[in-house]
Parts: structure tokens; sequence; C-alpha cells
């Protein structure tokens, strides 16, 4: 039994509705635990009268591990000759900051108050390598989005009409074999199109060879996930992303699920309007005004943020679209195993360029626009945004009107002016920011015991000191507890643990396990056997899973 | 005990995972199964071993003491040949952070050929179930890959079944360099000619005036749903290898401009692949990089492995070839370690031996399949494992000496 006593601090905990009060805090053997009595002595006790105490932080979407990655990490050598880090005793070397190794990931995540961090875009067929990168990336806990949508095997099955209950047991034995927690769909289709030279595919177009639709595709897996009882809704990367005018793809995108559970993903990217003189603007309001009247749909921001990074994205059809601006002048494309694809295109975003500035006033207009806390999350879609460092000044100014203005002020003036942002006054309180953090992407993705402070849940703390300066506040908590372990003090690493990773293992009939076999045999070039990432494969590599249950989505 | 029916095979890149090996006396028969390579990886396993110091048995734990302490006395160590599983290639990399020590695969020139086209262009790229199932016009460059990959026609280029074909894949393949291939329009070329071949090529597909077999190869490439131009560097001529992959990623990204194509790096045996990946995301950079105090170094020319055991620049080395096949280790007076299966053939007796367990054998392990995606398990086939450490259980030993 150990007990770690943090004393006197400002709880926000806002699914249990404590908004800074003064209180005691008690981690025992790893969980929150109700106070010591009388007479009992913690083990280790920490004065944190005044300051801010939270849940670790979520990030509910961020590409931190798997092909896609090391190949960002391939094409952004100069990145971690940039932003070395030196050898510490205790803990592994290995730097970065668009394109950090697995192991400075998992450092800065924590320094920063992050306990939890999940990877948005699995290819199924590179599942296994996922949890490799995953398994060496200490301290925060994990979890994976399987991406389906544009694999064969699925878009055979539509077109073949097989049966709904099959549909969905391919679904469930997909989350299964790539041992996910959630389902991801990216350019519903497009990645498909993009291999039979398609270029463009809106959500009513008919797809190459299979004749589905974007629509069908999306409707298909978000009724899947919901027969299932998947907790976290269908993980949607919508068409057209980037495009200007994009707006009414994503508004045909909500009305299209009537009502079934959505989740949009860096929503900033499929925002965009066509109007004035250079066919760019904002359509935020439109977008915001959506996510206000539909209670069924949740979002991420994918806020961008002015600097190096590189964008690495399954979309292939748009990395592919928009290579020639790649900075520096490389790029990869890769069609990936009849699954899906990957594409990573270096990219500088700069306060002066017109369609930057007006991306980052558009994610910015999001967050103030968007009323519910609840159903907003934040994120630069790492790395295609911005690098995760970058989350302390976001926070910043979402918190600190003045700073904003000031940085509104600074960007190319023609974006300034056609962006709303001016007019939009709002300022974020520590505990709505405790809820897009936290207690949120907790919510959304079904972790009972992670992001908020309840009795029984994780010992996954992070303390702060409130100061004017939000980003200082938020860059360097004074202490971060994972399981109730100090992992570190001050923002720097003091002790490593490993995190759990989490899944969903939603049932199957056993003939979907038949056509499967069958699938890989005839078509592929290797066997279902060994497409399946066995649970005992990752606990030989020191991991543990936590399987969370299909018991439905808070948006339905 | 029974035999699992299914094995994998780890030597060439291809990962091939229908294997049903039949015990036979000194290791495996694979009925069906119509590949040298592996028929000789899995006829030949089985038999024990113990740890020497140079040729001297002794106990394990005096050859683990003795490589700390070689590694630990090291200006310069070298960690290489790392033929070895995921595991073991995980473990290395934090045995060669704790000495300060460098990292190289012993396959690595080969892929290093590729360089300027993969991460200083960048490229498009396919893997073998996409190639398998929509490539209807295939270039291949330099000789027949089959020498390296013998499966390669019957798994990804050959008559297949397709998703999109009624029956198997109708494919046309043109082999550019200096043998035919069973089933290929053959375009003669020395492989030195390869660059000056592609600009033909190209030429040809831009309607300029080229050789007419060339005119032919291009009308097909530039009609096809899907082209795919594949190669293995290790085969090219060296002094133009890098030539080669530029002018192939060049044609193939004008291509992409109206229809699709895409580049397909054959190679990665020996879990080539699996070191780089591995690498890479652990320290940041891809092989051939080092260990120091103030952070890690990756230089192409400099931490070149068999170029440092050549100069004798590196004072120490440890060389991991678990995987059954040959341990590369080239003859040298640097104090070796070498971690090898008891069946491997060494080439010499090295400074220190340990005999080490076999992945997919005696125990089970992971490696990465040439074309990046797909890791894949190595179930262990052998009836009766042998009592034998993980390469990994002993380089974790030797990192944890070092630390004290």
């Amino acid at each position: 039994m150990s007990t770690v006593l943090l004393r006197g601090g400002r709880i926000f905990d806002p699914l249990h509705g404590r908004r800074g009060e003064a209180a005691d805090l008690l981690i025992r053997d790893g969980r929150i635990a109700v106070p010591l009595g009388p007479f009992e002595q913690p083990d280790e006790e920490f004065d944190v009268a005044g300051k801010v105490v939270m849940a670790g932080g979520i990030d509910m979407h961020s590409h931190i591990a798997g092909g896609k990655v090391n190949i960002a990490r391939s094409l952004m050598i100069a990145d971690q000759r940039d932003y070395p880090a030196p050898l510490r005793p205790g803990f592994r070397a290995g730097g970065g900051r668009a394109a950090p190794t697995t192991f400075a990931t998992g450092y800065a995540y924590a320094e920063m108050g992050y306990t939890s961090v999940f990877e948005p875009a699995m290819v199924p067929a590179n599942a296994r390598h996922a949890h490799a990168e995953l398994a060496d990336t200490p301290v925060i806990d994990k979890g994976c989005y399987v991406m389906l949508g544009n694999d064969d095997a699925l878009l055979r099955l539509i077109k073949a009409g097989e049966s709904r209950a099959m549909i969905t047991d391919y679904v469930a034995w997909m989350m299964c074999a790539t041992q996910a927690i959630a389902v991801k769909v990216v350019n519903p289709g497009g990645i498909s199109a993009f291999k039979f030279n398609g270029r463009h595919l809106g959500l009513g177009d008919e797809g190459p060879f299979y004749g589905v639709t974007p629509r069908t595709i999306l409707r298909t897996l978000a009724q899947a996930l919901v027969d299932l009882g998947v907790a976290h809704p269908l993980h949607v990367h919508g068409n057209d992303l980037g495009l200007p005018g994009n707006v009414e793809t994503t508004l045909a995108t909500v009305a299209a699920m009537e009502g079934l559970p959505l989740h949009l993903t860096h929503l900033q990217f499929h925002s965009y309007g066509a109007e004035g003189p250079r066919k760019f603007s904002s359509a935020a309001g439109r977008i915001a005004e959506a996510v206000n009247s539909n209670r069924h749909v949740s979002i991420d921001v994918g806020q961008v943020m002015f600097g190096q990074t590189v964008t690495a994205s399954a979309d292939t059809m748009s990395q592919y679209r928009n290579h020639s601006l790649a900075q520096p002048r490389k790029w990869v494309c890769m069609d990936i195993e009849c699954d899906g694809g990957c594409g990573l295109v270096p990219f500088r975003y700069r306060d002066k360029n017109f369609v930057n500035a007006l991306q980052w006033a558009i994610g910015l207009e999001l967050f103030l626009m968007i009323e519910d806390p609840w159903r907003i999350f934040l994120t630069t879609d790492h790395p295609n945004g911005a690098p995760f460092c970058t989350y302390p000044e976001l926070i910043r100014l979402l918190m600190d009107r003045d700073f904003r203005e000031q940085k509104l002020a600074s960007i190319h003036p023609e974006a300034a002016a056609m962006s709303a942002l001016a007019g939009l006054r709002r300022e974020y309180t520590l505990e709505e920011i405790a809820i897009l953090t936290r207690a949120g992407p907790a919510r959304i993705l079904g972790l009972a015991d992670r992001g908020h402070l309840g009795e029984g849940a994780a010992g996954d703390v992070a303390v702060y000191t409130e100061q004017n300066d939000k980003a200082a506040m938020f860059a360097t908590p004074n202490l971060v507890f994972k399981d109730g372990v100090l992992v570190a003090r001050e923002g720097r690493m003091v002790a490593s643990v490993t995190g759990v990773t989490h899944v969903t293992r939603p049932p199957f009939e056993a003939e979907i396990e038949r056509h499967m076999e069958r699938h890989f045999e005839h078509f592929m070039t290797i066997s279902a056997a060994s497409f399946c990432v066995s649970d005992a494969e990752i606990e030989e590599a020191g991991g543990r899973f936590v399987c969370h249950p299909c018991s439905g989505s808070v948006l339905a | 005990m029974t035999t699992p029916t299914r094995a994998v095979c780890a030597a060439c890149g291809l990962g091939c995972d229908d294997l049903s090996p039949i015990a036979e006396r000194g290791g495996f028969l694979l009925p069906g199964i119509d590949c040298r390579i592996a028929a000789e990886r899995f006829g030949k396993a089985g038999g024990l071993a113990s740890a020497r110091i140079r040729g001297k048995e002794v106990g394990e734990e005096e050859a683990v003491v003795a490589a700390a302490s070689l590694l630990r006395e090291a200006r310069a160590p070298l960690i290489g040949g790392m033929a070895a599983d995921q595991c073991a290639i995980g473990t290395a990399l934090l045995l060669a952070e704790q000495a300060g020590g460098i990292v190289d695969h012993q396959g690595s020139a080969a892929s290093y050929r590729n360089w300027p086209a993969a991460r200083e262009q960048g490229w498009m790229v396919t893997t073998f179930s996409e190639a398998r199932n929509r490539a209807d016009v295939v270039l291949i460059l330099g000789p027949d890959p089959a020498r390296a990959q013998p499966r390669l026609w019957e798994r990804v280029f050959g008559a297949t079944p397709s998703f999109f074909a009624e029956g198997e894949m109708k494919r046309r393949v043109f082999i550019l360099g200096p043998e035919p291939a069973p089933g290929a329009v053959h375009l003669l070329r020395a492989l030195s000619d390869l660059p000056a071949a592609l600009a033909q090529f190209a030429a040809a597909l831009a309607s300029r005036p080229a050789p007419p077999e060339m005119v032919e190869a291009a009308r097909a490439f530039s009609e096809a749903r899907y082209g795919v131009i594949a190669w293995n560097a290790a085969f090219l001529d060296p002094a133009s290898a890098d030539l080669v992959a530029l002018a192939a990623n060049a044609i193939v990204r004008h291509r992409n401009h109206t229809g699709r194509a895409a580049l397909l790096a054959l190679g990665g045996a020996e879990n080539l692949t699996g070191a780089t990946q591995t690498a890479l995301w652990q320290a940041g950079y891809p092989l051939r990089l080092r260990f120091r105090p103030e952070g890690i170094e990756h230089d192409v020319y400099r931490y070149d492995g068999a170029r440092l055991i050549a100069s004798r620049e590196t004072d120490a080395i440890l060389w991991l070839a678990t995987l059954g096949g040959p341990v590369s280790l080239p003859k040298t007076e640097i104090p070796a370690v070498v971690l090898a299966p008891p069946e491997a053939d060494l080439p010499f007796e090295p400074e220190i031996y340990l005999p080490v367990g076999r992945p997919g054998f005696d125990h089970p392990g992971s490696i990465f399949r040439g074309d990046g995606t797909t890791a894949l398990t190595l179930p262990p086939c052998n009836p009766n494992p042998r009592p034998l450490p993980r390469a990994a259980t002993l380089l974790a030993r030797m990192t944890a000496r070092l630390r004290s």
C-alpha cells in the first residue's frame, strides 16, 4: 500500500463539478482514494496549496506511432538535429520536435502534464508496428483508432451487398485483430479512389470499381459502431480536406449521419469557404453553428500554429494534391496493403502567408464559437497543424484575449480582416480547459476512470501554478503523477513508468474469421494469422491492456 | 509437443508465412515451398553449443561479463550484423546507448543506394499486396530479383489472383537488365547502362526519340492502370545505383501527374527493414548512427559498419546474427562478440561467442517485411525448444553490467 497526499490544491474536476475549491487529494496504490483518516500518515506528501490540480491531460488525436510517423522521422532528420536531447541517466536518448522519437514523445507529453495519448490513424496492416512504437513510448497510456473505409475488404463487402450483421462483425474482427479502441475513417472512399487514379471524391460520388459512395461508407461504419456499442463515435477525417469551400462537404457529412454519433476530427481543415478575392475564406461560423445544434457531433480542432512541421496523413489523395507545397521539398506517398495509404509532406506554416494565417484564425474561431466544451477537444492534429509542444501557447491564445489580439495584429492583415477573430471576446476558463484537455476526451473515448479525480480514478494528476502567462503555466507543471508515481517535477522528468494500452473488443461470430482467412489466403501476401496482433506479443514487450466495455456512445 | 503447422521465414524480406515445416534430422523440410533460400535456412536448424572465449568453452555468465567489459573499455564499439528479431534489435539499441556505440546492419549498404531518392527527394511507393492485386505493368530494373527473393514471382509479380480481375491478374512485365526473367519482356542492358536506359525510357514516355523496345515498354507503362517499377539495390552497379533510384523516382513522379504508378524497393533481407524502422523510432535516425553523451549522431559514411571494420576505426564489435542465416562478420583482428545460434557457421573464431536461441525456431519473435509496413511474428517451430537464451536477454544483461 502506498499513499501520496497532495495537500490543499485547487481541484479542477469538471466531471464532478469541482471548480477550484481547495481540498486534499489522496492517491492510494495508484488510484484516487478517499482522504486519509485522522491518524494515518501518507507515505509521500506534497504541499500544493494555491496550485491548480487537474487530472492528467488526454490527447485524443496525435500521430505518435506507426509507419507514417516513422516515415516522417526519416524525412525530418533536420528536425532531430535541430532539437537534440542529451543523454540523461535513467532516460532514453532521442529528441525531435515535429517528429520526435518515441521516447522523446512520452517524456515531452509527461513533462506537459499529459498522461494519455491516442494514435488516431492505425493502418490495419501496420498495427503490429504501431503497437511496437507505443511499447517504446514511455509514461503515457496509449490506444489506437484503426482506419477502415478504404480497405478493399470492407468495400468488397459493401459492394457485394453483405448483411449489416456481417459488416458489423468485420468491424469487430478488425478492432480485435489490430487491438484498437475505436474506428477512424479518412477521406472515406477517397484513398481507395486515388489508387484507381481518382483525384477527387465528393460525399455522394460513386467511388471507382466498387461504386460505393463516401456517404454509404460513413453511415455503414457509424451504424456498425452503434450496433457494437463502441464508446467512441466514428472518428471522421472527412472528404475534401483542405479544399476551399469544403464547408459544404462538412455540413453535408453531419446531415448524412442523420443523428448517428459522429466525431469530426481536425475540423479546422474542413471549415473553409471560397469567398473573397483569393477564393479562400473562413466558414468557421457556419461550422460552429452546425456543431452547436447537432448534439450527436463531437469535434477536435486540429489548430494550426506557425512554424516548421511535417504533415503526416493517411489521405493520399489530399497529400498528393498538395505535394508541391512541401517545405523542405521532399515528400512521400504510399499505397498500403489494400488497406489505405499515407502521405508525408513537410510544411512550414507562416504567419505572413494569407492562407496559413487564415487557417490559424479559423481554428481559433472554432474554439471560441463552439459552445459546449464537452464536445470539443484541444488538438493540433500533431504534427499536421503543429507539434504538440505548442499546446501551452494554444491554451494561452484561448484564455488570454490580449495575447490573442497581439498575435492577430501580427498575421497577414488580409487574413486578419477576413476572420471573425477580432470580434470574439471569449476567454476560456480553467474549468473549460480542463474539460477540453481532460474530462471531455475521457468521456468521448469511454475511459471511465480517467480524465477526472473522483474516487477510483487512475492516479494521473498534474499540478500547475496559476499565472498570467498561461503558456508558461501549462508548459511547466510543478508535479505530474502517473498511476500515483511522480514522473515529472517542474517540467522535467524524474522517473519513467509504463502506461497501459486501451482497447475495445467487440464480439463477432465465427463466420467472419473464416471469411477473413479466405480473404488473406486468396488475395493478400500474408495470412490472417500473421495479420492479427496477439495479446501475448504486447505483453511480452512489457505492455498491459485495459479493455473497455461496449456500453455505447455518450452522443447516442 | 506437436510442431506448429505454420512457420515464417525471416531470410529475404518477402516474409513468407505459409511454410508448414516437417521435422527431419538436422532441420526441417518445407513441402510445397519452392525456395532454395528457405530450404537452406530451415534445413539446418538445431544443435547445441557452449559459450566460448577465444575458442575455449566457458560458462554463459562469464562470457556475458567479458562481453560487457569489452564494450565498456572500447572507445568506439560497433553493434553490427543486427540480423535479429525486433526484441533483440530494440535491446541492442539500448546497449549501444549505454556503451556509446555505433549501430549498423550488415545489409545497409544496399538500402543507402536508395537514400538520395528516398530521403532527400521523397518518393511514391507501394507494398506487396497492392502490387499483387493492382500492378498491370511492371518494370524490373537489374537482374532477376528472384535471385534474392525466389518466391517474388509466385507471391507478387506472377499470375496471382486479384480483387480487380476475373481469375488471374494479367500483367505485362518488362525486365531492364543483363539477364531475362521468366514471363518478362527482356530489355537487354548492362547494369552500368541502367541510368542511360532509364533516360531512354523517360524519353519514350515523353514521346521523344527512343529505341523501339523502349517505346513499347513506355507505352505499356503510360497506359497502365497501376505501373510498378521495382529493383533490388543490392544487385545494381554500386557506382550508379543511386542514379537508378533517382531516375525511377522521376519517372514515377511524372507518371502520377496523369495516371498511377509507384516504386517498390526490393530487399530487406535479415530484418534490415526492422533494424532501420527501430533505429528511426527509438533514435530519430536510420542506421549508421552513434550514441554520444551529448546526443545521437547519424552519418552514412562515418558510421558505415563495414568501413569501420575495414579501416579499424572501431575497436570492439558486437555482432548479431540470430535468424539462422550466414554470419557475415568480415574476418578481422578487432575483438568481436558474436551472438548466433549453434547451427550458424562462424567465418572465424571470435573473441567471444555466445550461442543464442533462434527466433521462429526456439522462441517467438517478430520481423519486418522488406516493403516496410508489415511486421510478422515468427511462431517457434522447434518441437523441442533448445535451452538457449534469447539474444535480447543476453543483451539486456550486458546493458545492466554497463550501467553498474
